[in-house]
């Protein structure tokens, strides 16, 4: 590889010599905005 | 850096196995942040441990290189194993001058991860014993309980109580609608909690709880980074983790909806369960990108992605020179191409759902909703009908606002994306 390469996979987290910066874990879980995002609304059944 | 300075393995390193589908062995270095606030891992590959642990203090790099060689025979050459302790195993703090400071890691990541805003609400302090407490519940006997547990209540909700019943959001008064805030806000407290539980069942440290803002929406988050040293079916379970302790709220809804007949525990469970339906969308930073990223071993999945397509490009330009740039087994770049590709189309298909809402439906009537409104509001200002005004516009703006952020950052990320495939296309030109 090239060290263009280098510079593409910077923001990757990624270097050339395959050494990986592990991105943060974060777990995740939406809540109710009070419209509940619309497209989440129960129908009749 | 000279060859004349000692360098040193850094003594705050921790080194551990790791889990992933690379196609040789990996393992995870944790170093301290500068200024000592956390910590930042690196995945890298197992044998440069042993180049890494060559340097000694006393031996120069040179020294240091050429021992790892003629002990080691690897297929990589002098120059090419100095590029690597200089341009990288220095620069991230693996390797350090024997005189520095080894809590020295920066972190290429944003301190606010993929998140507009992160806000730590409930320190490692107070979530670590709570979460310990709990962790029994992660025994496998308990866990076939649990699982017993959630079928048998989606059969008795689904298939009994909920027919024949009638339900419209809009039909709901304000305090209803703030009762399901309240219980939705509960039950992904109760989430969160079951990823922190989780983890803190398999040893991790450092989980802490927090709000933020991802895309449009508002969430609670759990940082498990340490569960990073798990193997990747106790990450899985960390990742399901959510799931199985959000399943404790719907099950306090049954109770409440089977001794009050209250319809509107009913229908926060219904909330629940769609919500628990949206974590698992493998696209979003939700539980299911993790799932993925885990089950698969493929680390750093929404990145991988890039070097994908990066990788047809060159395959594009080059069909008979060109070497792949990803580390995966066969398996795992499958996963990815399909990941990939279904990704792309998802994000397709989001992007043009918030066209016809926000451009096609909002933006377009907001002229007439705006006559309506005032017209309203000048033969009749009661409190309720201000209050109604308020809220109408306040939502019409934040999706407006929320859609035209989401398509300004949408369009930076394709934007730089397009710039980095554009350099691999001129460097493959090139090299050809």
């Amino acid at each position: 590889m090239t060290n263009s390469t280098e510079h593409t996979n910077e923001s990757l987290l990624i270097d050339e010599f395959e050494i990986i910066e592990l991105e943060d874990r974060l777990e995740l879980a939406g809540r109710c905005n009070g419209r509940c995002d619309g497209q989440s609304k129960p129908t009749s059944a | 850096m000279t060859h004349d300075v000692p360098h040193v393995i850094n003594p705050l390193l921790e080194v551990s196995d790791f889990d992933s589908d690379a196609g040789k062995p990996m393992k995870l270095c944790l170093i301290p942040r500068a200024g000592g606030a956390g910590e930042v891992r690196f995945a890298l590959p197992a044998d440069y441990m042993a180049l890494a642990r060559e340097f000694d203090g006393q031996r120069d790099t040179d020294a240091a290189i050429q021992s790892f060689i003629d002990k080691h025979r690897p297929e990589r050459d002098k120059s090419w194993l100095t590029r690597l302790v200089t341009e990288s195993l220095v620069p991230k703090g693996i390797v350090i001058r024997a005189d520095q400071d080894p809590r020295c890691a920066t972190s290429s990541q944003s301190d606010k991860a993929f998140l507009h805003v992160k806000l730590p609400i409930i320190r490692s302090s107070l979530v670590e014993p709570v979460a310990r407490s709990l962790s029994f519940l992660y025994r496998p006997a308990a866990m076939i309980v649990g699982l017993v547990g959630f079928v048998a209540m989606h059969v008795v909700v689904y298939g009994f109580l909920f027919r024949g019943q009638h339900f419209e959001f809009g039909e709901l008064g304000i305090a209803s609608v703030l009762l399901l805030m309240l219980i939705s806000t509960l039950a992904t407290i109760c989430h969160e909690f079951g990823h922190a539980t989780a983890a803190a069942h398999f040893g991790c440290r450092n989980m802490t709880i927090g709000w933020g803002v991802y895309l449009i929406y508002t969430v609670l988050w759990t940082n498990v980074s340490d569960a990073w040293k798990l193997p990747r079916k106790h990450r899985a379970i960390v990742d399901i983790g959510g799931v199985y302790f959000e399943s404790f709220a719907l099950f306090a809804l049954l109770v409440g909806y089977l001794a009050t007949n209250n319809p509107i525990f009913l229908f926060g469970f219904i909330f629940v369960d769609l919500s628990i339906a949206n974590t698992f969308n493998p696209f979003l930073r939700m539980d299911g990108y993790w799932l993925v990223s885990d089950l698969f071993g493929i680390v750093n999945l929404r990145k991988q992605q890039e070097i994908w397509w990066q990788d047809l490009i060159e395959r594009i330009l080059h069909p008979r020179t060109h070497t792949s740039r990803s580390t995966l087994k066969p398996m795992a770049k499958r996963v990815l191409a399909v990941y990939t590709i279904l990704g792309t189309l998802f994000i397709a298909y989001v992007m043009k759902t918030m066209f016809v809402v926000v451009v096609l439906s909002v933006l377009t009537n907001l002229p007439q909703f705006a006559n309506e409104t005032w017209s309203k509001l000048a033969s009749d200002a009661t409190w309720s009908n201000v209050l109604h005004a308020v809220a109408e516009t306040g939502w019409r703006i934040l999706v407006i606002l929320g859609a035209g952020f989401t398509f300004w950052n949408i369009g930076k990320a394709l934007g730089r994306m397009l710039g980095r495939l554009r350099r691999v296309a001129r460097t493959a030109a090139e090299g050809a």
